[in-house]
């Protein structure tokens, strides 16, 4: 039973949870259209009249631009290599049959566990040995093989598919890669397209490791040159977040418009 | 026994790491062609562009040898530092400070450099000394001087007097003019029957728990030493130093003419941003930060030397320097480099385009009529400064570990809760307990 009480209580908690959701997004923008004038003589709330688009201008006129395009480069490698490689190995868990197939997918996914903070190091020291540091490959290297988190996405797909299309296909004399690129692949977009969208963002925002990895301007990703704008001693915030309302463009548009394979893996996985 | 599948599997992963040590090897450190490759580190965003000049200008005089420039953000560059250092991939030439030098140069980072100190301001040549060598080519200082809002002054019809002086016990020149600018909502001063410091609305000061710009000028300038030497021990919390202490939280809590110390404690304090807001009337910075204060303030500043104290003036010059990598691949090219960038052409190139003062002496004027032209923005003040008693952070093994805990101790005295002689003698304990 909703009386118009509860009703009211329950918008207002969400308004309340809204608020404080999009409250920084709205921060950014603000902050980003005032010269520097206005955001010490105007409350960080309210907009800065007229406003202005010099911090724009400032920060697309330097390097930010190639640094933008370095992570678009990150980014699409990434997923594309992502998407290759999880479903292959999502495929091989899910659907063939080998010894210790479980026990080798459990200790995958176990890795999840592991803070990534925590293999920083190790996987530092694994890139100087190979001489791969501040290098493409040293950024792309670990994780370009596809995430223990996607092939779980992807493995819990292909076993909610019947199995029954599969054999189906056998009878007709498919093949494992026949009958993953024919039969299920077809079935999966779904689940591609959550998986995409998971990798475009994670990607896009990746900072530790790229900031870890690399330190010349040929590499340099926007996460990493806008901490860069922060010197020693202060901070010109405008600036910094014309760089980042230019760096969160994209990802609000992808969330707009993929909200619901957003949710979806969450629902599929029970993750977040 | 191996399953073909897996055979397959494991000569794919043998061929991508052959791939990756390949592509790896080509790296920046090389030397083809007989041209050497220098890797030169800083932090700063806005000196980057100056020093694509002088790297130009260095390039063209050494061709055997290309710079490439990195930027870090300043946060994490000893971070960065230190990980490279262990790995032996710091770069060859790098920015290095006083405090974070001792780490650096105990552990055998850091190659000798050929200095003539005396070309150079003293403060920054004797901060880069290590048992009778110098461990960096002196690059540039910055100075603590005393900004104040010309606006606020002339609103409250105040004259800046010629000199500011304090004491511990509250007489001189300094007080009384912060006392004056000190205003609450009913216009009433410190000192009046009924001022109200819940509701001040203008304060004179700021005063709060930031060493570099407060109390360790405090301390030094009442005869107090923050160490006993370089690479010694904690000793702020004698005599002089506490009384100095004191002074700096009577500002606050006792006179009230610097805002409660909950708004501006650090890491959230926001000191900086009341007076860019025009709430305060003086505040004590380093010059490194008027390109964050002068162009966002809505009223005219000015600089002037800080308040001189029972034993004279005595203000923080934080120098810098160019560190050369003791496991450079190139230690010939890289002192080179560092040799050259001490000389006059670059120094004077960095001061003439405002980015700081030079370590070179005799170059200051170049960056007062930089700040002069741009901003009309009379900075001479800080050059006096640092021709009188100046003085370095603490040089010594420990500090950037104990720099936390010290601003969390100095929190509580800022806060009344605890006595400078409490948080002095805590501090100066724990402090030395780092130091190796």
């Amino acid at each position: 039973m909703t009386t118009p009480l509860k009703r009211m209580a329950l918008y207002a908690a969400l308004a309340a949870g809204a608020f404080v959701s999009v409250f920084p997004y709205l921060l950014v923008v603000l902050t980003a259209l005032k010269t520097r004038r206005q955001l010490s003589t105007t409350e960080p709330w309210l907009p800065g009249l007229p406003p202005t688009t010099a911090n724009l201008a400032e920060i697309l006129g330097g390097d930010f631009p190639r640094f933008l395009a370095n992570t678009v480069v990150m980014t699409v490698l990434l997923t594309l290599g992502q998407l290759v490689f999880t479903t292959f190995a999502a495929y091989a868990f899910a659907r063939l049959r080998f010894r210790g197939r479980d026990v080798l997918f459990w200790l995958y996914v176990a890795t999840m566990m592991v803070p990534s903070a925590v293999t920083v190091i190790p996987l530092f020291l694994i890139m100087r040995e190979l001489e791969a540091v501040n290098t493409w490959y040293g950024l792309l290297a670990p994780y370009i093989l596809g995430t223990p988190y996607g092939i779980f996405l992807m493995r819990q797909f292909f076993k909610s598919l019947p199995g029954g299309l599969e054999e189906a296909a056998r009878i007709d004399g498919a093949g494992p890669l026949t009958v993953l690129f024919r039969i299920l692949l077809p079935l999966c977009r779904p689940a591609i397209g959550t998986l995409a969208i998971i990798t475009v963002i994670s990607s896009w925002n990746s900072f530790l490791w790229p900031l870890i990895i690399t330190s010349g301007d040929e590499t340099k990703v926007v996460t990493v040159a806008i901490s860069a704008l922060k010197v020693g001693i202060g901070v010109d915030r405008g600036l910094m977040m014309a760089g980042g309302l230019i760096a969160l463009a994209p990802m609000v548009a992808i969330f707009i418009f993929f909200q619901k394979y957003i949710v979806r893996s969450v629902v599929l996985t029970g993750l977040k | 026994m191996l399953t073909p599948r897996i055979r397959w599997a494991a000569s794919l992963a043998g061929a991508a790491v052959l791939t990756l040590t390949a592509c790896g090897s080509g790296g920046s450190d090389s030397a083809s062609g007989g041209k050497v490759t220098l890797t030169y580190r800083l932090w700063d965003e806005q000196q980057k562009a100056g020093y694509e000049k002088v790297m130009a200008a260095f390039e063209k005089a050494n061709p055997s040898i290309d710079v490439k420039i990195e930027l870090l953000p300043y946060d994490q560059y000893w971070t960065k530092l230190t990980a490279d250092a262990v790995a032996g991939t710091a770069p060859d030439v790098f920015w290095m400070t006083p405090t974070q030098f001792p780490e650096y140069v105990t552990k055998g980072v850091l190659s000798p450099v050929q200095v003539d100190t005396a070309k150079y301001h003293k403060t920054v040549a004797e901060a880069f000394a290590y048992q009778g060598k110098q461990y960096g080519m002196p690059k540039d200082w910055g100075i603590v001087g005393l900004l104040y809002n010309k606006d606020l002054f002339k609103k409250a019809g105040v004259e800046m007097p010629d000199t500011l002086t304090w004491k511990p016990d509250g007489s001189g020149t300094f007080l009384e003019t912060a006392r004056k600018l000190t205003a609450d909502e009913a216009g009433k001063h410190p000192g009046d029957p009924g001022f109200d410091p819940a509701k001040v609305k203008t304060y004179g000061f700021l005063s709060w728990n930031h060493y570099q710009t407060q109390w360790m000028n405090w301390v030094s300038s009442n005869g107090g030493k923050l160490l006993d030497q370089p690479f010694g021990k904690y000793t702020f919390n004698d005599d002089a130093g506490v009384q100095a202490l004191q002074f700096g939280v009577d500002l606050v809590n006792k006179h009230h003419v610097s805002p409660p110390a909950t708004r501006t404690n650090p890491p959230t304090g926001k000191a900086t941003d009341m007076f860019k807001a025009g709430e305060v009337a003086m505040f004590p910075a380093n010059n490194a930060l008027l390109p964050f204060v002068v162009p966002d303030a809505a009223f005219e500043v000015g600089v002037v030397p800080m308040p001189e104290g029972p034993a004279g003036r005595a203000v923080n010059l934080n120098g810098l320097a160019e560190a050369v990598y003791a496991k450079s691949k190139h230690p010939e090219q890289a002192q080179k480099l560092a040799a050259y960038l001490g000389t006059e052409e670059p120094q004077k190139l960095m001061a003439d385009e405002g980015y700081a003062f030079p370590a070179l002496n005799g170059l200051a004027q170049g960056y007062v009529d930089h700040w002069a032209k741009t901003a009309k923005l009379d900075v001479s003040a800080f050059v006096k400064e640092a021709e009188g008693t100046t003085f370095p952070l603490p040089v010594t093994t420990g500090f950037t570990g104990f720099e936390t805990k010290l601003n969390q101790i100095f929190n509580e005295m800022y806060l009344g809760r605890l006595t400078p002689k409490q948080a002095a003698d805590q501090a100066v304990t724990e402090g030395n307990a780092t130091v190796r």
